[in-house]
């Protein structure tokens, strides 16, 4: 053992000594630049053959005599733009590959066989299947193979990556895959994220107090039970959400549900493990008079808390790194995974082309809204025809308000609802983007039906760029109340300035055998039209970025509160800020509804009514000064962005970075050191 | 950049008052009340005191961390707050608040990074100060597993990682054991020599006493009394003569020519006691001399290098050379204080002559201080009472 541990001493000193990484460090950067190039080219090539394959193969029938079919039947092979796939051992296989119609039976599973052949088995499927997916691998791989022999963390590798991929070859030999999938999933991550916290740390060893402090606080909070609780769960969970997923259950599912509970459980665990680990790093410090020793060196306040806030970033943004490329990956893998060839499996691969793989914009149509005139001779009418409010001595504000409230919502329900036998026309604007790209823009619809039943379809029709039925192109379509449907539409259909409308026609019978009024209605996203305008690849790393710039936010308060008030304190006030701000889209709908009115006219005397009036007032005004504040944090939705499809913007991360970062997070510091600055952090001890 | 000045006081306190209020801004305690004190470069300056008489809260306004509420404070001619002055400071609070999480390599690391310390200083220091307070061995291990006394000593290192200009120690013995004691004191002998200016507080008397220049006697949050030691503790009615060991006869006949000629009696006749820290420094080095092993804190070693001035890459050379003759010689097998304190002599007069002399002086001064403890084990046997006179930081 001794042997061994001097050993082991000896290699680790020669890993960290500078001869080494010179030498280390350029030749692993070959080996993963020649390695990665290879990769990549596997992939592009693989994906190039796959879909000339499969434009090949596109109708043709044997029993046609189509050339194709006739040489794979007799020959086993198939020439396509010039390169010939397949062999004789393609010749009666156990499973035909044409069915009785002389169509071929999977052409998926054809052409994974066809390029068998020809690609490396040491690669895993999912990577050679998209080039974007490789390319990412091969640029997160090199990066950590780099940290790895630059900071001399190669033996610690070694020393965990092995005895992990023998117990994981062992739990596969006895047929645990899930344990051993699980097994290799906390082994890979937590390796990861030990040598991305390791990386942080040398690149805070710069000079600066700032730095000094994050580089401490990382340490802290590798090191205290109070955040490694939460790393620990998150690097255990990750590798578990996916294996409790139904494998039966549609691709489009399972995929939204990887990217929904990974991203959204780390970006709870993280906000969670900021929230406590900045309130506790600062209260505790301050309960236990460790600041003394801090504040009585050369430290500035702002440095001091720049400094936690900075290393609270960077342990979130490794947390999301890790969980980002763990939840990348398994989705790589899902879709790598076959697909029965059915009807009901063609339309999961192109819904999950069409509204999850993709960064797509959603746009809904120009809906009308009432001008202040328009309003006014409403609210006259309804005040004229309404029997109870005639009788009224006067009309007060806070009844105008209920009846525009009435007025609005009816106005705007009336445009979402189509009648039986009816058409609406919507128009988009602002296509100019969509017609340049070409291709296809994609309608999104969810209807709803006063019956609700989702086991009948119900007819409709869609007109393009006119109000005539009978108007081409125009797409005759069913639909299943409660569900999404999709409807491709060419992008040439898009007018010069912009815009293109789309009118539905409601088919239902006006009375249903059910005696239910068949009428269409659906809610402000229910009819979208979508277009594809990025990578999904990019998307998601657009949103992991985002979902970054609210946990520095999040930071920057846990930070503040811990200044001027003690950890259980600070944890709820930062809680409670976190949680109204997170809630702030549902709080905005519900204030639209919550209006105690101006109080004008209301009889004071009367406790049973001025207390009520009183509170509800109260209420309405912390919940507007919520929403001024923090309204704006619960509006990014990355992760329901990427579930999605949608698309996460340049601008709405520049807006992230402009309000999360830039503003209220520098608000926030500049707070905590404006309380730092005049705060006594000696108190009275009683001994003078 | 601030630079202390021999003509100005480094802090320089008058009618400092310091109350402490409720939530309801109703007086809670006077702690300090209207100080006028100054402490100046290059002396060791006392402030003596039992609990709750102001010390503590003293040193916490000259570091910013409570604002006075009257009276004038500065600091390098600076108000306290000015992050600029405490890049001068070193400042050793009354108990060692430290991150458990860490161990002292990183503490002190992390310290020195606070200071703007290169990383070459930094790691230098580091093995100089671990070394200095005994803790090299354990430097690995996080500090939430440490004794007190270990934890005391860490901090003591990250008090002097930026070798302060301005040393403040908040009962710098507290905690410590006798070994460690009396390094803190050799330590405080030490800067003192450099030049280095000391703030002490303590309620301790042996602490101040035995290494300050000048002590302020608080109580009630007021000065007392303020002066040097010799002018506060010298009784100037008595004398002590310290010889060998005398005959009974030759003591009637002293005593008959005391009489004879100065009218006076002797007070107290009687055989000198070996002091207990002495008793027991001497066993634990006894101990260590047969290597019995221990999972604390190593007895340290003499005062970190750059603490004697000595950072510069010559000094280290010297040094060096200097430690390598030590291990050649017999002497290595010595308590290391002393061995080391010969060696600093080396050192010293290779590097500060002008220092060597201050150097002899209080060496000359400890000699005297070992002689009284004689006559005052003699006066003591008599059973009168008067105030310790001086002693050696050593306890020799």
């Amino acid at each position: 053992m001794q042997r061994l541990k001097a050993i082991y001493r000896r290699l680790d000193r020669l890993q960290s000594s500078r001869t080494f990484k010179l030498i280390a460090l350029p030749v692993a950067l070959i080996v993963c630049i020649c390695l990665s190039w290879y990769v990549i080219q596997a992939s592009i090539t693989r994906s190039t053959h796959r879909d000339q394959l499969a434009r090949a193969l596109q109708g043709i029938n044997l029993k046609n005599g189509d050339e194709l079919a006739v040489s794979l039947q007799k020959n086993g092979t198939m020439y396509v733009e010039g390169r010939t796939y397949g062999g004789s051992e393609f010749i009666n296989p156990i499973i035909p590959w044409f069915d009785e119609n002389g169509r071929i039976q999977s052409p998926a599973r054809l052409i994974s066989s066809m390029l068998s052949a020809e690609t490396p088995t040491w690669i895993p499927l999912w990577v050679l299947e998209s080039p974007d997916s490789a390319r990412v691998l091969a640029i997160v791989m090199t990066i950590l193979v780099l940290v790895v022999v630059g900071l001399g963390l190669g033996l610690k590798a070694l020393l965990t990556i092995v005895p992990t991929a023998l117990v994981y070859w062992f739990l596969q030999t006895i047929g645990a895959e899930k344990p051993a999938v699980v097994l290799l999933g906390v082994g890979v991550l937590s390796f990861t994220f030990i040598v991305l916290i390791q990386f942080w740390m040398f690149l805070l060893g710069i000079r600066g107090q700032a730095f000094a402090v994050a580089h401490t606080l990382l340490k802290e909070s590798t090191r205290s039970r109070i955040s490694l609780v939460f790393i620990i769960v998150l690097l255990i969970a990750l590798p578990l959400l996916p294996m409790s997923m139904d494998p039966t259950a549609p691709l489009r599912h399972r995929l939204q549900s990887t990217i929904s509970w990974s991203l959204g459980l780390t970006f709870v665990v993280a906000a969670c493990m900021t929230l406590f680990l900045a309130c506790s790093s600062i209260a505790f410090e301050i309960r236990d008079r460790q600041i003394w020793q801090i504040v009585t060196k050369p430290v500035g306040a702002l440095q001091y808390l720049i400094g936690k806030w900075l290393g609270i970033a960077l342990l979130n943004l490794t947390l999301l790194l890790v969980a980002g490329v763990s939840s990348f990956m398994f989705v790589e893998y899902l879709i790598s995974l076959p697909v029965p060839n059915t009807a009901e499996g063609r339309a999961d691969i192109q819904q999950v082309q069409n509204a999850v793989l993709t960064a797509r914009m959603e746009i809904v149509p120009d809906y009308k809204s009432l001008s202040p005139e328009e309003l006014s001779q409403k609210r006259e009418e309804i005040i004229r025809n309404d029997s109870e409010l005639k009788q009224l001595d006067a009309i007060t504000p806070t009844i105008v308000a209920n009846i525009n409230r009435e007025i609005i919502k009816a106005f705007q329900l009336a445009q979402r609802s189509i009648p039986p036998q009816a058409g609406m026309q919507y128009t988009f604007s602002g296509l100019q983007d969509a017609k340049r790209r070409g291709g296809v823009v994609t309608l999104q619809y969810l209807f709803h039906t006063l019956a609700e039943d989702d086991h009948k379809t119900y007819p409709a029709i869609f007109v393009i760029n006119s109000t005539d039925i009978n108007a081409k192109p125009s797409y005759p379509s069913t639909f299943v109340p409660t569900q999404s449907h999709v409807l491709d539409i060419p992008a040439q259909n898009i007018r010069d300035d912009g815009t293109l409308s789309v009118t539905i026609y409601n088919l239902i019978p006006p009375v249903e055998q059910s005696g239910m009024v068949g009428g269409i209605n659906f809610d402000l996203t229910g009819l979208t039209l979508n277009y594809k305008v990025g990578s999904f690849e990019w998307n998601f790393v657009r949103a992991i970025l985002v979902q970054w710039m609210q946990l520095c936010f999040l930071g920057a308060l846990g930070v503040t509160t811990a200044t001027f008030l003690s950890f259980p304190v600070a944890c709820l006030l930062s809680f409670t800020i976190m949680i109204a701000g997170m809630l702030s889209p549902y709080l905005r709908g519900a204030l639209e509804f919550y209006d105690p009115g101006s109080g004008q006219g209301l009889d004071w005397g009367d406790l049973g009514v001025a207390i009520p009036f009183v509170f509800t007032w109260t209420m309405q005004r912390i919940a507007e000064a919520i929403l001024f504040f923090v309204g704006s944090f619960g509006e990014y939705q990355p992760t329901n962005s990427l579930v999605e499809g949608r698309y996460v913007s340049p601008k709405i991360i520049l807006e992230a970075m402009v309000q999360l970062v830039g503003a209220w997070s520098i608000v926030t510091l500049g707070l905590g050191y404006f309380i730092m600055r005049r705060r006594e952090l000696a108190i009275y001890s009683g001994h003078g | 950049m601030v630079k202390s000045n021999t003509s100005e006081p480094i802090v320089d306190a008058a009618g400092l008052t310091k109350v402490f209020r409720d939530f309801w801004m109703r007086t809670k305690a006077v702690a300090v009340d209207k100080v006028t004190l100054q402490v100046h470069p290059h002396e060791i300056f006392g402030l003596l005191g039992p609990n709750g008489s102001g010390k503590s809260t003293i040193i916490k306004m000259i570091l910013g961390l409570l604002r006075k509420t009257s009276g004038r404070l500065t600091v390098f001619g600076k108000l306290p707050t000015d992050v600029a002055v405490k890049k001068h400071i070193g400042f050793l609070p009354e108990e060692s608040y430290l991150y458990r999480f860490l161990n002292p390599r990183e503490t002190l690391d992390y310290y020195g990074r606070l200071f703007g310390l290169e990383h070459r200083i930094r790691k230098r220091r580091i093995d100089e100060l671990l070394d200095m307070v005994g803790l090299g061995q354990v430097a690995h291990r996080p500090i939430g597993e440490f004794s007190k006394g270990m934890t005391r000593r860490i901090g003591l290192a990250q008090s002097l990682i930026n070798d302060p200009e301005f040393l403040i120690l908040d009962e710098p013995t507290s905690g410590l054991d006798p070994i460690g004691t009396r390094q803190v004191k050799d330590l405080l002998l030490d800067l003192g020599r450099r030049g280095k200016t000391i703030l002490l507080s303590s309620h301790l008397l042996s602490d101040v006493e035995d290494v300050c220049d000048r002590i302020v006697v608080l109580y009630g949050g007021k000065v007392r009394a303020q002066g040097t030691p010799d002018e506060l503790l010298s009784v100037q009615d008595q004398m002590v003569i310290q010889t060998g060991r005398l005959k009974a006869e030759t003591i009637a006949r002293i005593e008959q020519v005391i009489a004879e000629s100065e009218q006076k009696g002797v007070e107290k006749v009687s055989v000198p006691r070996q002091r207990l820290e002495q008793l027991f420094l001497d066993i634990v080095e006894k101990a260590q001399r047969e290597q019995v092993a221990t999972a604390g804190a190593l007895q340290g070693r003499s005062t970190a290098a750059f603490l004697r001035g000595m950072e510069s890459e010559g000094a280290s050379l010297i040094e060096q050379l200097v430690t390598e003759g030590e291990k050649d010689t017999p002497t290595q097998t010595m308590p290391a204080a002393t061995v080391q304190t010969e060696s600093n002599d080396v050192v010293d007069s290779l590097m500060k002559p002008d220092e060597t002399v201050v150097l002899k002086e209080r060496r000359r001064d400890s000699t005297e201080k070992v002689d009284t403890s004689f006559i005052d084990s003699l006066t003591q046997e008599r059973g009168q009472t008067k105030p310790n006179p001086p002693r050696d930081g050593k306890g020799a």
